[in-house]
């Protein structure tokens, strides 16, 4: 860009800058100004205006006060008092309110209600009797006076306001009543709609708290309680004011935004908060700021004029900068080209003048140096020209010998060395400086040929002649190092300034040499190796069929000649035709190696069978040229494959027949496995056949033992319970013997924990020892496992049965279960466990020990009668004990008593099976939902009885999968899913296995708990049931307490996954890890309770007074509380007060006391306790309380 | 030269063109109105933390105490909401007000009373005595309903109509045996020597039922916005549940009282959730209630015409709000 145009545009952007901001500048502050004199003046309109409208509410309500007082209206309503007014009092009441109210411009309609709300009198007679009991300026007037807010009257149809007041008897104070003034907007709008300071524009509104206008509008008819304002001035009016409860004053800031027209306003409000009022003030931004825009004309009318006047300036100032400078370039320009006689004009006498005649006198000194110079330049030029010749030729050459790779050596006619590559360096060591000048023979030849060379000299000095020049050769030469090295010569001679010269290449063919030496001594050891072969090898030419080469085992010493290989081997003229594979002839078809089988004569001439291989050799163009040719003799495999072959027909026979007699063993199998499946399949059937009516028994004996019975019924009902079950313990043994007598029983693997197994089947045969003097004992050592997997079912049977003898036989002494550990866990993580029952009874006598564990078989039949049993037993245990892995025999002495031994491997359970199933209260499972699916009535009835006494909401009853399933969705699309299902096993169309997964399938299915009610006790199916998805099992006939048993366990089981959880583990759960804390100060209460949990395997944590109870509490955390109720220091009672109301805790608390009457255990409830249980404490009674609170 | 200029240029057009934002949409006004309870206190706190606004709503909240107030500014298309209980929605639906229920916000559960001297032991022994009470007003109708449980007669008590923040007040001056009010005000008359608070919602729970009512036309024009108060609604109860401390700072001074008073009468309500209330089941027993309110009604003298429970808590225009709730 030019100077001129540089300086041009710098001056026109700072002038048009500066002015840009200072006129900016001056809008801006202007405008500040602007607005906040309107802003001012809004304000001010705003409070002005406010203040006038307080003033007439004031006014009007000092007016209704006034009415409120007047003796005409008093007095009256005082005379009503009690009694109703005659009708002249109300007309002259009625005419005397119209009268005021015509007189009042504002004032549309006055009335007066009675202390109940109704008018009595009015300047309106159509108003007479309404009750206006529930309007606000009834309600807001009784204290004082009161202004209901604009509103459209209902029957009236009018918009105004009303200000009441309330009428008392000026002697008693008594309220007689309250006046109401009913008044138009019509002095609220004269405020509010006088425009004056506002332009054509502002105007000044009032809106109430819904954000409607009440006055009118300027701009909008019909704008009374119909506009809506939503703008940013009345949102912020509310913010402030009414929600953030700010004191109303004048604005600060002031606010331009849209108003409710969408014009563009500056606003301002005020707030009235009696009233919840806002007086907003405004006026358009385009009438507020017209001063302004005229500013903006003139304010743009300098922005544009002031860049062009700067324009103007800056291009004159340039130009008469940059013309002299112009001049000046030119005069350069043209000397540079050589014109050195040029001159600049002088314009000027300033510094730029100055310039120009220091050029001038440049110029001419110019001219005069430049002639002379030109000459000297000319014959410069030539000779540079020569010499580039000369270097380049000689360039030329000297890149040529030295990236030869041969020796390049020139000899004069002396026989001196005059040229040496550095090649030649290289091969002989000498570097050209040491050599050149010397004689090349002495130096080079080995002395053996230096005679012959120097002998050649004279005539080749002479005549350039001699018998090595223009040959090729190989001689040897010598090197630097004395060692002689085989070269190849190339010898020339040439004529150089009248002198015959010699020129040799020279190359080191050492390795060379060597290469030669290794292919010959290859070719020898080939030669040897081929020769060595015992087998006939040849080397056939592809074309004419002629052996090139031949071993000496294929020669045999004859000469072989042009001989062709169909000579040699099938002594014929003609190549092999087609009678038999020629393996020339495949070769070259197939151009691989082959192997093919040929019989032809041998070197001997006997005819053979050989194995050929042949191994082409092909030539350039990828044909066949040679083939390799080697011959293996085979006559004796042969013969041994003839043999194979005999004795693999004889094979074939045997195996077709054996196939047969394959045939007929599995037919036989598939009969015995059909037999065996019918007999499963009958035994489960009669187990689920005999079970489900035995369920309705036992179960319908239960319930009937809860309604009221007298005690001949409760005796009888006791024996038909026991019975039934004596029935069913028969036939279960007989089921059971059936099952494990045919081997198809499959036994549980679950995990179970056996020291509590041990205990509860003691507990068990505890009642049977009533009446007889026998001690009990359970020796379990302390490393006794106590989780393990397996069948606790079974396992429990095996006890039963073997405490159910030494019941049985032993009438005095004691009755133990002993456990050991036999072997530790091995790798595999089994444990080899030890158990003996041991009786101090009739003993068994030797003869009849061999066939104790024999079916049907007893020690005595006699004892049968005597003692009972069908003789099962014991059979039972032994079969039972074999399906585990283990072995049982007894050691017994007749008249001192039997101890019964098992011996059987165990796999340890992980004790966390059992960490997050925390079995919730029964008390709590009151209001949890639940649904039964049962195809058997009976047993429906007796689960959903048992369900509703527990408090368990029964939801719905299915007597089938098909129903069950609709059932279960219908449920959860009215959002009332089950907790739980109680489902039978064994129903028609679809089992409960199928019904657990498609309900588990169902969205949402997955929380719902299932548990499996099956008769089916037979062969695995708590394992089946888990694997089906239910969460817990209960073999039938269900017994009321096993059942909330389990679903209290499963209820409270958190596991995402786990074993099943059967009625042991939860009677196992029910109590374990209870912890409970008992106050009781009676050393021997302490111990009985101490033995009691231990038994309920709950922990226990005493406390001697109620004081320590409390302090207890405080730190530690229970499950229940068992409260004796008569202690020192803080009794019971007092101690419960303290834990409700002090420590706020909620703990279960049970009292513990003598006095049960009615009273005493108000005054324990009173106090705080839950319940309560008698003393001397029951067992039982104490379960079914840990059981129901904890 | 030529190139700093054109940068220079795009970094300015750049910068004019990042600076200008495109014009956001106005939100939604809705005026609401209803009266000093606790349980509606969560409007306010989803108003001061944008809850609202969140949903495009602009909530502007109306203190009015007087039933009667709210149903004039109902009938004259000025307020678009309110919170009150079933029985103020029958009768403004009786005298014109044409509003709809559309969400429960709350069973009153412990924190609506009677209290009452310690001579009076019994609702029946009220007979006969002088009871202090917001007329018309949720405290009259659970009155009503206590005594039609009861079989007694509203006849044999003589009321002294209050407004509704003067009952507490009027009662422990030594107006009437008994005041029958809600909290703060039910606490404040039992400061009165000599009185208790005598029976609450609490043994009576489920029917006094605070409602969100819009006006019947603003629903079925506008759903959408009914179902965006509905969600703001949703989460300001989830944040007051889910921040008792924090919500008891923000909106106690709303009610001029303490934050501990406020987390105390909080404890006396049971705000019902989305998932509570979104069954058939409970819409059938929410127009139960309202089919009780409308037969004692019936029974009491100037009552208001009579009302169709499903025309006021209709089930297709539930189904519509609740099911684009979420």
């Amino acid at each position: 860009m030019k100077i001129s145009a540089k300086l041009s545009l710098f001056f026109l952007f700072i002038l048009t800058l500066f002015l840009s901001a200072a006129l900016t500048f001056f809008y801006i502050q202007t405008r500040g100004h602007l607005l906040d004199i309107i802003f001012s003046n809004l304000n001010g309109l705003a409070s002005l205006k406010a203040q006038r409208l307080n003033v007439l509410l004031q006014q009007y309500q000092q007016e209704s006060s006034a009415l409120a007082r007047s003796p005409w209206i008093v007095q009256p309503l005082k005379n009503m008092q009690g009694a109703a007014a005659g009708d002249e009092v109300l007309n002259a009441l009625n005419a005397s309110l119209s009268q005021i109210q015509r007189l009042d411009n504002a004032a549309y309609e006055i009335f007066i209600l009675d202390p109940r709300g109704k008018v009595i009198a009015s300047s309106d007679l159509t108003r007479l009797g309404a009750d206006k009991s529930d309007d606000a300026y009834f309600l807001g007037a009784q204290n004082g006076p009161y202004v209901k807010d604009v509103y459209l009257s209902p029957t009236t149809r009018k918009f105004g306001f009303a200000v009441s007041s309330p009428i008392h008897d000026p002697q008693t104070g008594s309220w007689l009543g309250v006046v109401v003034t009913r008044y138009t907007l019509e002095d609220i709008n004269m405020i509010l709609t006088e425009h004056s300071g506002l332009g054509s524009t502002g105007e000044t509104y009032l809106v109430n708290k819904y954000g409607r206008m009440i006055t009118a509008s300027r701009f909008l008819d019909n704008a009374s309680l119909e506009l809506k304002v939503d703008t940013d001035n009345l949102k912020k009016a509310f913010r402030e004011h009414r929600d953030q409860r700010l004191a109303p004053g004048q604005e600060k800031t002031p606010l331009i935004y849209d108003d409710y027209r969408g014009q563009r306003v500056i606003g301002t409000h005020y707030y009235i908060p009696s009233m919840d009022w806002v007086v907003v003030a405004e006026m358009d931004t385009a009438e507020a700021f017209l001063p302004l825009k005229k500013i903006q004309m003139e304010f743009w009318f300098f922005l544009g004029l002031v860049p062009i006047i700067s324009l103007l300036v800056a291009m004159y100032l340039a130009r008469h900068i940059s013309r002299p400078l112009n001049r000046l370039r030119e005069g350069i320009v043209v000397i540079a080209a050589g014109g050195s006689n040029r001159k600049v004009a002088v314009t000027s006498h300033d510094e730029l003048g100055e310039v120009a005649v220091a050029f001038n006198r440049m110029a001419d000194d110019l001219q005069t140096s430049t002639t002379s110079i030109e000459r000297l330049n000319q014959e410069i030029a030539e000779r540079q020209k020569i010499e580039a010749g000369l270097k380049d030729s000689d360039e030329k050459i000297r890149v040529l010998a030295s990236a030869a790779q041969d020796a390049m050596i020139m000899m004069d006619n002396r026989g001196t060395v005059i040229f040496w590559n550095p090649a030649a360096e290289k091969i002989f060591g000498y570097s050209a400086a040491e050599i050149i000048g010397q004689a090349l023979h002495s130096i080079l030849a080995p002395p053996r040929f230096q005679p012959a060379s120097q002998a050649a000299m004279p005539d080749w000095q002479n005549t350039g002649k001699g018998n090595a020049v223009g040959k090729t050769l190989e001689l040897a030469a010598i090197r630097k190092d004395g060692v002689e090295i085989p070269v190849e010569l190339s010898l020339s001679s040439a004529l150089l300034n009248g002198e015959w010269q010699a020129v040799g290449v020279m190359r080191d063919i050492t390795k060379r040499k060597k290469i030669e030496a290794q292919i010959k001594a290859q070719g020898e050891f080939l030669n040897m190796a081929i020769n060595s072969l015992t087998h006939p090898f040849y080397i056939i030419d592809a074309n004419n069929y002629h052996i090139v080469l031949a071993n000496d085992a294929a020669a045999r010493g004859q000469p072989l000649g042009n001989m062709t290989c169909h000579k040699l081997t099938h002594h014929s003229d003609q190549p092999c035709g087609d009678a038999h594979r020629c393996p020339l002839r495949e070769v070259k078809e197939k151009k691989r190696y082959v192997i093919c089988e040929h019989q032809h004569f041998d070197p001997d001439g006997n005819k053979k069978f050989y194995e050929v291989h042949g191994y082409p050799i092909f030539d350039q163009d990828g044909n066949v040229a040679q083939m390799i040719e080697y011959s293996l003799n085979i006559d004796d495999r042969k013969q041994a494959e003839e043999k194979i072959r005999a004795a693999n027909e004889e094979l074939q026979a045997a195996l077709k027949t054996s196939e047969s007699l394959r045939e007929d063993l599995e037919q036989a199998r598939n009969k015995a496995e059909a037999a065996s499946k019918a007999k499963s399949e009958f035994l489960a059937n009669m187990s689920h056949e005999i079970r489900t009516p035995m369920n309705a028994i036992l179960g319908f004996g239960q319930l009937l033992q809860r309604t009221p019975l007298d005690e001949q019924q409760k005796k009888y009902m006791s024996s038909v319970q026991s019975s039934g079950e004596l029935l069913l313990r028969v036939i279960d043994d007989i089921l059971n013997f059936s099952k494990y007598e045919s081997g198809t029983v499959t036994l549980e693997n679950i995990d179970f924990d056996i020291r509590y197994l041990i205990n509860d089947v003691f507990k068990m045969i505890l009642p049977k020892l009533s009446g007889k003097n026998i001690d009990t004992y359970i020796d379990i050592p302390k490393d006794f496992p106590q989780y393990l997997k397996g069948d606790p079912t079974r396992i429990r049977q095996i006890f039963v049965n073997l405490l159910n003898n030494a019941v049985k036989f032993t009438a005095t002494g004691s009755i133990g279960i002993i456990a050991q550990v036999e072997q530790p866990a091995d790798l595999s993580g089994k444990v080899t466990l030890r158990f003996r029952v041991k009786d101090t009874g009739i003993g068994i006598p030797e003869d009849k020990m061999g066939n104790i564990f024999n079916a049907f078989e007893q020690a005595d039949t006699s004892t049968t009668r005597k003692y009972g049993g069908t003789g099962l037993g014991l059979a039972i245990c032994a079969s039972l004990v074999k399906l585990m892995g283990g072995k049982v025999w007894v050691e017994s002495q007749q008249g001192q008593g039997s101890d019964f031994i098992i011996v059987a491997p165990f796999a340890l359970a992980d004790p966390a099976f059992q960490a997050d199933i925390v079995p919730i209260a029964t008390e709590k499972l009151r209001g949890k939902k639940t649904m039964i699916v049962d195809d058997n009535d009976l047993a429906r009835q007796i689960t959903e009885r048992y369900c509703l006494d527990a408090g368990i909401e029964v939801l719905a009853i299915a007597n089938g999968s098909s129903t069950a399933l609709d059932q279960v969705r219908s449920l959860m699309v009215a959002g009332n899913k089950p907790d739980l299902i109680l489902m039978d096993i064994m129903m028609p169309q679809m089992d409960g296995y199928h019904l657990a997964r498609e309900i588990k399938a169902l969205e949402g299915g997955g929380d719902i708990k299932l548990i499996a009610l099956t008769s089916d006790v037979m062969s695995g199916t708590a394992e089946k049931s888990q694997e089906y998805g239910f969460d817990g099992y209960l073999p039938k006939p269900i017994l009321e307490p096993e059942l909330l048993q389990v679903i209290a366990a499963v209820l409270g089981d958190k596991r995402a996954a786990g074993p099943i959880v059967t009625r042991h583990t939860a009677a196992e759960l029910t109590f374990l890890r209870k912890k409970i804390l008992a106050a009781e100060d009676n050393p021997a209460n302490q111990f009985l309770l101490e033995n009691y949990f231990e038994i309920l395997q709950c922990d226990c944590d005493f406390a001697s007074t109620g004081r320590a109870a409390i302090e207890k509490l405080k730190h530690n955390r229970y499950d229940l509380c068992l409260m004796d109720v008569h202690m020192p220091d803080i009794d019971g009672l007092e101690a419960a007060r303290i834990i409700r109301q002090e420590l706020k805790n909620k703990i279960p608390i049970i009292a513990v006391t003598a006095d049960v009457f009615k009273n005493s255990i108000d005054q324990c409830l009173e106090a705080g306790m839950d319940d309560f249980v008698g003393k001397p404490i029951i067992l039982d009674q104490l379960r079914e309380k840990i059981l129901k609170y904890a | 030269m030529k190139s700093s200029l054109i940068i220079f240029l795009w970094i300015a057009l750049m910068t004019v063109g990042c600076g200008s934002k495109p014009p956001e949409k106005k939100p939604d006004a809705i005026n609401i109105a209803f009266q000093g309870w606790i349980g509606y206190s969560p409007f306010y706190l989803g108003r001061d933390l944008g809850f609202f606004k969140d949903e495009g709503i602009e909530l502007n909240i109306v203190n009015e105490q007087l039933d009667s107030a709210r149903r004039d500014a109902f009938i004259a298309g000025m307020l678009d909401a309110e919170a009150g209980t079933l029985d103020l929605l029958v009768s403004k639906r009786g005298q014109g007000a044409l509003i709809v229920s559309v969400m429960e916000i709350d069973y009153s559960f412990g924190a609506d009373g009677i209290v009452a001297m310690d001579n009076i032991q019994t609702l029946a022994d009220l007979k006969g005595k002088k009871v202090v009470l917001s007329k018309n007003d949720v405290s009259d109708m659970f009155l009503s309903y206590l005594f039609h449980e009861q079989g007694l007669s509203r006849d044999d008590v003589a009321v002294i109509a209050k407004r509704p923040d003067e009952v507490a007040a009027a009662f422990v001056n030594g107006e009437g045996d008994a005041a029958v009010t809600w909290e703060p005000e039910l606490s404040a008359a039992a400061k009165r020597p000599g009185s208790r608070v005598f029976l609450t919602s609490k043994d009576q729970p489920g029917f006094i039922v605070d409602t969100l009512n819009v006006r019947q036309d603003l629903a079925v024009r506008n759903p959408d916005l009914v179902r965006r108060l509905m969600r703001g609604w949703f989460r300001s109860m989830r944040y007051a549940k889910e921040h008792p401390v924090e919500a008891a700072r923000l909106t106690a001074k709303y009610y001029g009282i303490t934050q501990a008073e406020y987390q105390n009468q909080i404890a006396g309500l049971k705000w019902v959730d989305y998932k509570e209330q979104n069954t058939p089941a409970n819409f059938a027993k929410w127009r139960d209630v309202l089919n009780l309110i409308v037969s004692i009604k019936s029974g009491q003298a100037g009552s208001s015409s009579q009302i169709n429970a499903v025309e006021v808590i209709n089930p297709t225009l539930l189904q519509k709000l609740y099911e684009n709730i979420r």
